[in-house]
């Protein structure tokens, strides 16, 4: 059986290699990058199941806000989305759901992210068939 | 752990030493306020002020020799502001933590602070136990920003963007072209010489753009493409 492919896009070092070791022992197929503007290759590339998006990452090229933007009419739309965010709340409270309706974000994660939350969420959604 | 993250958070996350004070860095061009911060944060134990600076560069300087714990910076600084100085500090690979202390900030520029690296927000016509909080807070590894004002911000910008890509995918590239030089206030002529083509067929793109878009003239299309974003 092929493995659930998982992208994390994560500009923290710690956090992108807690996620790595965490899904990795999992029995995940990971792939980490730290700016959007890699995530898009990646999409093409390595065709997640899963997308783990932290929205601010000050120094990417192309940030998580820019990515899920992008993703809302990207070829890769239709893949859900976990987001890793201290502006979690705000994502979920403060944009309209017509603005979002061209994305699947299963779940949105405040940071600091507990990672058995993290693994558990990833879990949930694999089971739940992200990708069939 | 808080999920919760704003001015109104609690301090119980905050951890103040009292044997390892936080090192600021603090900017503001108004003098007064300068010493005014400098007195305040005099008086707390668990703060020591490294830096006090006027403008962009004497804080980019400052931050390079000091690498300061946190930056309290005002956004409205002379040349560079407080957002250029962010740019800056993420050009340079700086990591620290900053707080933007301002007279008044609009939706707008908070969504690019924070996606500039700002993880805290403060107004000054906050109480000042607030400011002292808020960089306790923030000095913590949390975040200090109204979600509320951020969920509009990010509203806002997801909007215009989705707007902008509707745009986009109705019209052809020359088109698009021709939208954004007439958002530059450019006349048939200008854009016809910049095109290579003729005043005739500028005219002619202008209707099937007015056509696609459903507005009625050149006003109408003007609107339009601001209300949408089109840069």
């Amino acid at each position: 059986v092929n493995p659930k492919r998982v992208l994390v896009v994560e500009d923290d070092p710690y956090v992108r290699g807690a996620c790595v070791d965490v899904l990795g022992g999992l029995g995940y197929s990971v792939v980490a990058v730290d700016d959007g503007a890699l995530a898009l290759q990646e999409i093409s590339r390595f065709q997640p199941d899963l997308i783990l998006l932290d929205l601010i990452m000050p120094r990417a090229q192309l940030d998580g806000i820019g990515l899920l933007s992008r993703l809302a009419t990207a070829p890769a739309s239709g893949v859900p989305v976990i987001i890793l965010s201290a502006f979690g709340d705000a994502l979920a409270q403060g944009v309209s759901p017509e603005v979002t309706d061209g994305l699947r974000i299963e779940a949105i994660l405040p940071k600091p992210v507990s990672l058995h939350t993290l693994a558990r969420e990833v879990n949930r959604l694999v089971r739940a068939g992200v990708k069939s | 752990m808080r999920n919760h993250h704003g001015p109104n958070a609690s301090r119980e996350n905050a951890t103040p030493s009292a044997t390892v004070p936080i090192r600021l860095v603090i900017t503001d061009d108004h003098v007064l306020v300068l010493k005014a911060l400098e007195l305040l944060f005099a008086r707390e134990s668990d703060f020591v002020v490294v830096a006090a600076c006027a403008n962009a560069d004497q804080t980019l300087e400052a931050v390079r020799r000091h690498r300061p714990d946190v930056l309290v910076l005002d956004i409205r600084l002379p040349g560079l502001d407080g957002l250029a100085v962010l740019r800056a500090m993420n050009q340079d690979g700086a990591s620290l933590r900053v707080v933007l202390l301002t007279a008044e900030i609009d939706d707008d520029q908070m969504l690019e602070a924070v996606r500039l690296g700002a993880a805290g927000i403060v107004l000054k016509e906050m109480a000042p136990h607030l400011l002292m909080e808020c960089i306790r807070t923030v000095h913590a590894g949390e975040k200090w920003v109204e979600q509320k004002a951020m969920g509009r911000a990010l509203d806002t910008l997801l909007r215009r963007e989705k707007d902008l890509r509707e745009i986009t995918r109705m019209l052809t590239n020359r088109e698009l072209d021709i939208v954004r030089m007439i958002v530059l206030g450019l006349h048939n002529a200008q854009i016809a010489v910049k095109l290579c083509v003729s005043e005739a067929t500028v005219k002619s793109h202008l209707h099937h753009i007015y056509e696609k878009l459903g507005v009625d003239g050149r006003m109408g299309l003007l609107l339009l493409a601001q209300q949408k974003g089109v840069k």
